[in-house]
Order: C-alpha cells, then sequence, then structure tokens
C-alpha cells in the first residue's frame, strides 16, 4: 500500500466536490476498519468514531491528489484519539493483551494486521520514522510472545 | 529465525494479516490473527446517513470557502476599481469651489456648486460695500448675486432708478476683487441654466442675485427666498 496512487479513487474525486454518495461509499469502505481500529486502541473514543468524516471533510482539500484514503482517514482518527491509554478491562483476551502494549506498539500492531498498512503507511499515519515502526512492532511481538508462550 | 530479529515481527505480523501464522510463532500469530477478526465492532457499522451527511455538507463547505478564496484578490481588486471609479465620479460632480473660482471656472456654470462659492464671495463683497452705504447694501446684493456684470446690469437698470447706478459700481468691484473671468461667464450662464423663471425674477431685481448665491448654498428652494431679499433690498436702495 502506498500513499500516493497513479489515480485518484472516483469517490475521493467526487468527495472533494461534495458529493454525498461517494462520502457514503468511503463511509462503508472505511468505516468498519476505523472502528475496528478504536475498538482496540481507544474505545472512548467510539461513541463519537462520526465525528471523524466531518473532521475529515476539512481535511480532505489539503490531501495531494492520488492519496490512500485509509491513511488520512486513520490519521484523523489518531488525531482524536485519546491520550490515555485503554482501559485493561475487556472479557476478551486477545483485547487485553493487545492493550497490555505501549501505546506506540499497540498501534502499529493494530495499524498492520487490523488496517492492514504497511509499516511504511503505518509511519505516515502515526507521523513517526519507519525505522520507529519496526522497532514497536518487534518489541510488540516480542512482548505477545512473552505472555503467551510460543505456542 | 530469520537474520534480523524485525524481520522476525514483520513476518508475524504479515502473515497475521493474510491470515497465517509462521511456525514458531503460532501462538502470537493465532493472537493475531484473531485480533483482525474478532475486534469488536462498534455501533456504528451499518451506514449512517447523519456522518455521511454531515462530512458531505463539511466539503461543500469547505469547497465554496476555498472557492471564494480563490477569488478574493479578484474580488479586492474590482472593489479599489470601483472606489477608483467612485471617486473620480464624485469630483467630478462636486469641483472643488474655490478651485473653481480661481482657475477657469469653467464648471461654473455647469454646476450649482461653482455659484454657490461665488455668490459667497459675493455676499462678502456685499458687507463691506453695505459697511460703506445702505445703499450699496440694496446694490451689492444684486451686484453680487448676479455677479454677472452683463446680467446685474441690465437688472440693476430694471430693478430701480437709483439702484442701477449703483448697482453698477459694485459689480465693478466685486468683478474686480473676486475672478473677473469667473464671476462674468458663469453667472450669465448660471441664471439661465438653473431655472429661467428665477432667472427673470433676477433679472427684474437686483437683489435676485443674491438670492441665488443663497439658494445655491442650502438648497434649490432657498434660491427664491433669496430672490425676494434682493428685491427688498433693492427697493430699498432705490427708495
Amino acid at each position: 500500500m502506498t500513499l500516493v496512487l497513479d489515480v485518484e479513487d472516483p469517490s475521493v474525486a467526487a468527495a472533494r466536490r461534495g458529493d454525498p454518495l461517494a462520502w457514503a461509499d468511503l463511509y462503508e469502505r472505511y468505516h468498519p476498519v476505523i472502528e475496528r481500529y478504536l475498538a482496540v486502541v481507544d474505545p472512548e473514543a467510539l461513541a463519537n468514531s462520526d465525528d471523524i468524516w466531518v473532521r475529515a471533510a476539512h481535511t480532505l482539500p489539503a490531501q495531494p491528489e492520488g492519496f490512500e484514503p485509509l491513511i488520512w482517514l486513520l490519521r484523523t482518527a489518531r488525531d482524536d484519539k485519546i491520550a490515555q491509554p485503554p482501559p485493561d478491562d475487556s472479557d476478551d483476551l486477545t483485547i487485553r493483551a493487545i492493550r497490555a502494549l505501549s501505546p506506540i506498539e499497540m498501534d502499529v500492531i493494530a495499524l498492520r494486521v487490523i488496517a492492514g498498512l504497511s509499516e511504511a503507511d503505518i509511519a505516515l499515519v502515526i507521523a513517526r520514522p519507519i525505522e520507529r515502526v519496526r522497532a514497536a512492532a518487534h518489541r510488540g511481538v516480542s512482548r505477545l510472545m512473552e505472555r503467551l508462550g510460543p505456542s | 529465525m530469520s537474520a534480523h530479529p524485525y524481520q522476525d515481527a514483520a513476518g508475524v505480523l504479515d502473515a497475521a494479516a493474510a491470515g497465517t501464522t509462521v511456525p514458531g510463532f503460532e501462538g502470537v500469530g493465532k493472537l493475531l490473527i484473531d485480533l483482525s477478526r474478532t475486534a469488536p465492532l462498534g455501533p456504528g457499522v451499518a451506514l449512517r446517513s447523519s456522518a455521511v451527511v454531515g462530512a458531505a455538507k463539511a466539503s461543500r463547505r469547505v469547497t465554496r470557502f476555498a472557492a471564494l478564496r480563490s477569488r478574493v484578490p479578484i474580488i479586492v481588486v474590482s472593489a479599489m476599481v470601483l472606489a477608483g471609479v467612485t471617486l473620480l465620479a464624485t469630483r467630478g460632480s462636486s469641483p472643488d469651489p474655490v478651485t473653481d473660482l480661481v482657475g477657469d471656472n469653467a464648471p461654473g456654470a455647469e454646476t450649482g456648486n461653482t455659484r454657490l462659492v461665488t455668490d459667497d464671495r459675493a455676499n462678502d463683497d456685499a458687507d463691506v460695500d453695505n459697511a460703506g452705504t445702505d445703499d450699496v447694501l440694496g446694490v451689492g446684493n444684486a451686484s453680487r448675486v448676479a455677479s454677472p456684470t452683463t446680467t446685474g446690469e441690465v437688472e440693476g437698470a430694471d430693478t430701480a432708478g437709483a439702484a442701477p447706478s449703483v448697482t453698477a459700481q459694485p459689480v465693478a468691484t466685486t468683478t474686480a476683487e473676486g475672478p473677473p473671468t469667473t464671476a462674468n461667464p458663469p453667472a450669465t450662464s448660471t441664471g439661465e441654466q438653473e431655472s429661467p423663471v428665477e432667472a427673470g425674477n433676477n433679472g427684474n431685481d437686483s437683489g435676485n442675485g443674491i438670492g441665488n448665491g443663497k439658494g445655491n448654498q442650502g438648497s434649490g428652494g432657498s434660491s427664491g427666498d433669496g430672490g425676494n431679499l434682493g428685491v427688498e433690498k433693492s427697493n430699498r436702495g432705490s427708495d
């Protein structure tokens, strides 16, 4: 996945003009991913996840032509993320294990596994060098292995 | 295990994203696969029209604002041009009285403003004349008002036997002090242009000239009053 595509997404191009159907298409394609990401790293922000789209509409004109919409939307969602670490009170073992990681480790693993972003794209979303992304991924996986065991 | 530990982690994550596990990392691999598949969905997974409509509206606002912002330089330049044209038009319609008097005063005949100033000066002159003699009061007004040397003389003659002769002198005085060129031409043209009827009255009354002057200062309607005053004064002169 790359930041800039050869041809701009038609829905993004129409969304630039304020076409509601284009926004609906973007919403259907990307909102589930955004909600999954927020459900892991910032469940408190789920209640207001729709606000991300209004803010995204304001930031859309500043995006370069042919950009990757998911990176833009996840970056918008992260801007709204609550700074406090998510509560470690989930009944789901997987969620609890992930939330036990540091914020950047949790972000990198969630963006890689849930959103399917590459290391380079994750670096763009979290605004960190790609080396930090790789290091965080390594530390996160190592800590999960320590917690769960090799098998 | 790969040569670099970072590559191990990347491989585990890549495999999990693809729904598989890497040998030796099955435990964490399964957890990550679960994370990708079973991450709890929020209450808004289904399409929420409010978010879409809100985004579309916001996008339109931003688009309109961006379009307006791109037109700002044009709007500013247009406003400046319009302001310049308005300024020029204003100056053209209300010329500087002093300038007109001193200058060619060609515009004097065109507008009442010019007459206004001329009459003012004439009034001043009249005051001076009044200071001299009572007769001059009436005459002076007439001369000034009419400041028209040509008209004034005719008027004076029509108005009263005694006044005309007196009038003639003030006229000459006023003309000499003030802008001779200015006073003469405009006066003639002014009387005719403004109101033929009033001009006729003016011609009859030496004071009518004064009336014009005051009228110009205030409003068109006051011109008539001035004329009456002129008449009365001229009568005094005659008396």
